[in-house]
């Protein structure tokens, strides 16, 4: 099993390599470059610049100048913002994100799972209904929808809490809705649906013939099984949240990297593109990780260590 | 300890409540069982045996319901018990296993985890250490090889007889007074089969448990049981011992079951005799005798009234207006007396 982790590790390493080097070349292969503007920069100014970052040299070396700086963790300087490196771009804009993200896959797993449990439980009576009901709206409307509604009543209307920024801790809970709306009521649907599954199956039955109270035919008999699903759904989910979201950032002037990422591209800022690119496709990479290895700590018939012929 | 009912279940009705009406799943069914005892019920699918089954153990859930009658185990009626009285109940005084083997294991704990739990749920004194110990001990008792070391494999490692093995060794980790059995060897091949029906009557006889025998299979029943209940349409058909019920069935549906299994082909080299007809929809049921739509006999009465438990001998019962004293005389079938079906229902 550890030799199976392991292989993972290295796979997952390689995973992140390939992807840098598809996104770099890619981006290279769109027209025009960091320093194009409407109007034609003078012939001289733009082979100075170019001269500065290192852009006349050919494209193959160039990659492995960038590659060879990112083994040391180097993104390099931004070419739309003097003087600023992608490092330091990551490290003001990436804690707010982060910091938005953590709080709703918090949420997610406190609440979306809890109220899924609970609904299989009851299922087909009121309080079932009602969370369904309240999990489809959270499916099927926009965060945008829910964000800008929210700012409208409690920031506009009741002046509750301020519309914009993360000052207070007031501040926090628009955007964590916004944020994990349909996340939290996709993993309730999904922890419902696996829950009344397994507690169709013959082994709940067996539990209960064999006297074992509710608490634990739920608790532990029923849970591990049913959680499965949802830990698959949760691993990409969890990554993509901590990555933030240029829309809600954008709504509540969150000053987190998502809005960095969707400047970069229309202003050709290759070194931002492939910053946030790599660090997005490394957040990614070590959640399938993690799920994986939860997995098989949850079910002993996931085996890896026996090769596939 | 023979002989003292030790089970008594009285004019038990069962019923789930589907939107689209009420499946009567069993119908009056009366029964007892003695200590030490092997009852067995036979039935086709949907006869209403494995309800009956659960009904005892208390494990009908919504939307079913047992709508009346009296379940007395030692003395005390498990209708009135609590939830909690009966999770007490469960698994140690009374145990049940399943038909499949292969899903009615949790497949995320290891045998060892599951067995313990059971056994420290009935025995809260119990070391942890002590309870592992038992649980080797039932596993030797049901031949797992090398107990001490496949007890901490997990389900899906073990075979099917390995797994039925282990559900028994489970069951009977508490001496249950009954062990309730439904269709324990049905997922079984045929060698499987018969060690498992080897190791419950073994086991039986070792720790002095009565044992409810719920098949679909007669060759089963002939094997280990001493009093045989023949269900249909979720009532009792017929009842007595061995001999009454494969020598001289007085139940045209028992003769019907009888004809059509394949066994008595290689010995008699008599054509397989199918019963006609599907079994009837419980949603509603025939309002006379449930098997009178496909009986070769039917009289006019038989679609009208319920038919009368006839008793023939003090062991033998059957279900059928054929055997009361007005009916015409069929070849192979006797005359008996009327008696009150809830009282006496089934024998001695």
């Amino acid at each position: 099993m550890r030799n199976y982790f392991f292989r993972r590790f290295i796979q997952s390493l390689f995973t992140i390599f390939l992807i840098a080097t598809v996104t770099f070349f890619m981006m290279r292969s769109i027209p025009g470059g960091p320093f194009t503007r409407e109007r034609p920069v003078p012939d001289e100014i733009m082979r100075a610049l170019n001269a500065k970052y290192n852009l006349d040299a050919p494209l193959i070396v160039q990659y492995f100048d960038y590659m060879k700086s990112l083994l040391t963790f180097n993104l390099g300087p931004s070419f739309s913002r003097v003087g600023v490196s992608v490092n330091k771009l990551i490290g003001l804009g990436f804690p707010a994100t982060a910091k938005i993200g953590f709080l709703a896959v918090l949420l997610i797993i406190l609440v979306g799972i809890p109220v899924g449990i609970v609904s299989a439980l009851k299922q087909n009576r009121p309080v079932d209904y009602f969370v369904m009901f309240m999990a489809t709206l959270g499916v099927t409307i926009p965060n945008f929808v829910i964000a800008t509604l929210y700012i409208y009543l409690f920031a506009g209307k009741l002046g509750w809490v301020p519309s914009f920024g993360l000052r207070t801790p007031w501040a926090y809970i628009g955007p964590i809705l916004a944020l994990s709306g349909y996340s939290l009521s996709f993993v309730a649907r999904l922890t419902r649906s696996s829950m009344l599954e397994v507690l169709r199956q013959d082994y709940i039955r067996t539990a209960r013939a064999n006297g074992l109270k509710e608490l634990s035919v739920i608790g532990k008999h029923a849970m591990r099984n049913a959680l499965i699903p949802v830990i698959t759904y949760l691993g990409p989910t969890i990554a993509l949240l901590m990555t933030g979201s240029f829309v809600i950032e954008r709504i509540f002037a969150i000053p987190g990297i998502g809005r960095y990422f969707v400047e970069s591209v229309s202003s050709r800022d290759y070194t931002v593109i492939m910053g946030v690119t790599v660090l997005y496709a490394s957040f990614y990479v070590l959640m399938i990780y993690l799920v994986d290895v939860l997995y098989a700590m949850i079910d002993p018939r996931i085996r890896f260590d026996k090769e596939i012929p | 300890m023979s002989g003292e009912p030790l089970l008594e279940v009285k004019n038990i009705s069962t019923s789930f409540f589907s939107h689209l009406g009420e499946i009567q799943a069993v119908r009056g069914v009366s029964f007892y069982l003695n200590r030490g005892d092997v009852l067995g019920i036979v039935g086709e699918s949907g006869s209403g045996k494995s309800v009956t089954a659960l009904s005892i153990m208390g494990l009908i859930e919504k939307p079913g319901k047992i709508k009346q009658g009296e379940i007395i185990f030692n003395g005390e009626d498990l209708m009135k018990k609590s939830q909690r009285e009966m999770c007490e109940l469960r698994g140690n005084e009374i145990s049940m296993i399943f038909q499949d083997p292969m899903t009615s294991l949790n497949p995320v704990y290891r045998i060892e985890n599951q067995m313990v739990e059971v056994i420290r749920y009935h025995n809260r004194n119990l070391s942890r250490k002590k309870a592992v110990a038992q649980a080797v001990e039932m596993l030797r008792l049901v031949k797992i090889p090398e107990p001490e070391k496949q007890i901490k494999s997990y389900p899906h490692e073990f075979s099917g007889g390995m797994r039925q093995r282990v559900m028994i060794a489970t069951a009977l980790s508490s001496n249950p007074g009954l062990l309730i059995a439904d269709e324990p060897t049905t997922a079984l091949d045929v060698t499987i089969q018969a060690q498992i029906l080897d190791l419950m009557n073994d086991l039986r006889a070792r720790i002095n448990a009565s044992i409810i025998l719920i098949t679909h299979d007669l060759g089963v029943i002939a094997e280990v049981c001493s009093r045989i209940i023949v269900m249909y349409g979720g009532t009792i058909m017929e009842a007595g011992n061995e001999r009454d019920i494969f020598y001289n069935p007085q139940n045209p549906y028992t003769v019907g079951l009888h004809q059509s299994i394949p066994s008595n082909l290689a010995i008699s080299e008599k054509r397989l005799v199918p019963i006609r007809g599907t079994p009837p929809n419980l949603m509603y049921p025939p309002k006379g005798c449930p098997f009178s739509p496909r009986c070769s006999y039917t009289m006019r009465i038989c679609l009208e009234e319920a038919a009368p438990t006839i008793r023939l001998s003090d062991t033998h019962i059957s279900v059928c207006w054929l055997l009361h004293e007005n009916a015409p005389k069929i070849n192979g079938y006797s005359k008996g007396k009327i008696v009150d079906r809830y009282k006496t229902p089934s024998g001695s």
